[in-house]
């Protein structure tokens, strides 16, 4: 039997990148494919096993989907502390063509959580060549998240170890929950701001979202506005990514959320 | 960056990243195994780094999921969890050995990869050596080794039905053990509740678990074949405590044997959260590695 799942390594070779790419299952193949961009730090962990089920859902369904790392994370080249936006939204990219390479030129959706979805939204509004996306309880408020991890670590380690190994290192560099950000990675990420996108970075857009906190009415009317075509869905799910998730949240992946996600790409044409 | 996808395994199914030696020599493989159900790339990336570190000091590395966690294929058969983390951690150890042409191999997890390190460490004389990081030789694996201890627990803590749920449930339902790998329970915290009287009081008593026996034979067996042992224990780490529990005055016996050595790293959290005990693990990880196999 083919295995449908090719895994390697794809970009320049002093920045490769970690990826996995799901061929389409069954009688029916769609008619374009997913790259999948997942969250940052600890969120990418507590995801990756939501990530790989739902990679596998969609090739279930008929779609190729790739998966991958950005630079500095995961499986990819790079130290932690070496990640910026300007790079992942090239990763983006490099993801974007090996997916067009393995699926001979079809067009491609992207579906992303947290800062997965803004990274998606932001390289869509600039590159204008996806057919679609999917944001996930995506990070709108670039600026409000960075701060908030940020008092979310200090406070942890303020209660606990408090030996001030956390505070920044002579680069600048911060620590969240495990990963590192450096002050370009931080300015970047603070710039993120999706509610002033310029235009309208795909046709389609499914803004979902499993969050209790969420509020995506404010983005949709946004992307509506700019012309797009935007369909919401809300699935309630505890937020897995969160600081106080119960590991029974990640051991379980959010199967009606990636049920909807699913369901909502097979009614899409292209 | 020379890394390499390996598939290995039954069917294929496993996969691993390969990350070669910086140097040609003949110093063992090392093989990292899954932090719970955390991937291949480790909590806070912690298995990448040390991967890359060991490997520009002459160490060829693979770090690999176990069958059903990240991106390996859930297995078809009915072979339990400690048969099958131990049988697959030996093919990662062949699958290293195939693409480096090492001889012999440490093992290195942290909480349940120790857990399983430990198991295949005692039936797989190829390992020449083992690092476990916050780890419970048996227990992780195998959940009955913890209902002992666990009885002893509740009919010593049926005071506190406060501390008694936290102390269960953290350090002994499966579910939360899990939780303690990514980091977000706080054994420190747990410590302070539970209380060290209460330890101290309960490793003083006649209660002797029924896997300590068999921990014990097991370190001596290891030991005494001449493979190396690098416990590593974070501050307050339930596994010391666990450890301490299960060796009692053993404990001493085997801290004494040449091929032992034992760190605890203060301020550190269970799963090396902050980048200095990163960096300290990492440090030590590899002096310890030169120090017995640099030739």
């Amino acid at each position: 039997m083919r295995n449908p799942t090719i895994t390697g390594y794809m970009g320049a070779a002093d920045k490769q990148l970690f990826f996995c790419f799901d061929a389409p299952q069954g009688a029916t193949t769609r008619p374009f494919g997913f790259v999948l961009c997942p969250p940052f730090g600890r969120e990418y962990v507590s995801t990756h096993r939501v990530f790989r089920q739902f990679a596998s859902r969609l090739a279930r369904a008929g779609f190729p989907v790739l998966r991958f790392d950005y630079f500095a994370t995961g499986d990819s080249a790079g130290e932690d502390s070496e990640g910026s936006l300007e790079q992942w939204l090239d990763d983006v990219a490099t993801a974007v063509n090996t997916l067009r390479d393995h699926t001979a030129g079809m067009p491609v959706w992207l579906a992303g959580l947290r800062v997965g979805a803004s990274l998606a939204a932001l390289y869509a509004a600039q590159h204008q060549d996806v057919a679609g996306l999917i944001l996930w309880d995506a990070v709108v408020d670039g600026k409000r998240y960075v701060d908030t991890l940020l008092e979310a670590h200090q406070q942890r380690f303020r209660q606990t170890a408090g030996h001030g190994q956390t505070l920044p290192s002579t680069e600048g560099v911060r620590e969240i929950f495990g990963a590192l950000l450096s002050p370009r990675l931080a300015s970047g990420l603070r710039a993120i701001d999706l509610a002033t996108l310029p235009r309208a970075p795909a046709p389609q857009i499914l803004l979902m979202s499993s969050s209790p906190q969420a509020d995506p009415d404010a983005l949709g009317n946004r992307l509506a506005a700019l012309g797009a075509s935007v369909d919401r869905k809300h699935v309630p799910w505890p937020e897995l990514w969160a600081e106080g998730a119960e590991m029974n949240d990640v051991l379980m992946p959010p199967a009606r959320v990636l049920q909807a996600m699913v369901e909502s790409a097979q009614g899409e044409r292209r | 960056m020379n890394e390499r996808v390996l598939h290995f395994g039954d069917s294929n199914s496993l996969i691993g990243i390969h990350t070669p030696s910086a140097t040609p020599g003949k110093r063992p493989g090392i093989v990292l195994v899954n932090a719970g159900v955390v991937h291949r790339a480790g909590p806070n990336r912690l298995y990448v780094n040390i991967a890359r570190r060991l490997a520009a000091s002459g160490y060829p590395v693979l770090r690999f999921d176990l069958s059903g966690i990240g991106d390996s294929r859930p297995r078809s058969d009915a072979l339990s969890f400690e048969k099958s983390a131990i049988r697959e951690t030996s093919a990662a150890m062949a699958a290293l050995g195939a693409e480096s042409d090492c001889r012999g191999f440490i093992l290195c997890g942290i909480c349940s990869g120790a857990d399983i390190s430990f198991l295949t460490c005692r039936d797989n004389p190829a390992v020449l050596g083992a690092v476990l990081i916050n780890g419970r030789g048996l227990h992780g694996v195998t959940d009955d080794s913890g209902d002992a201890i666990d009885a002893g627990i509740n009919s010593t803590l049926r005071a506190s039905e406060s501390a008694r749920y936290l102390w269960k449930r953290a350090l002994f339902n499966p579910t939360s053990w899990r939780k303690l790998l990514s980091g977000q329970s706080n054994p420190v915290e747990l410590l302070r509740v539970v209380g060290r009287q209460f330890l101290r009081r309960f490793i003083g008593s006649e209660q002797i678990p029924e896997n300590a026996p068999e921990l014990r034979a097991a370190f001596h067996g290891i030991l005494d074949r001449g493979t190396a042992l690098l416990m590593v224990y974070s501050e307050d780490d339930p596994a010391l405590h666990y450890m301490q529990l299960m060796l009692g005055k053993e404990m001493q016996k085997i801290a004494g044997h040449p091929n032992f050595a034992e760190i605890r790293m203060p301020g550190a959290d269970h799963t090396f959260t902050t980048r200095h005990h990163r960096d300290e693990l990492i440090a030590a990880l590899r002096r310890w590695a030169d120090a017995h196999f640099a030739t």
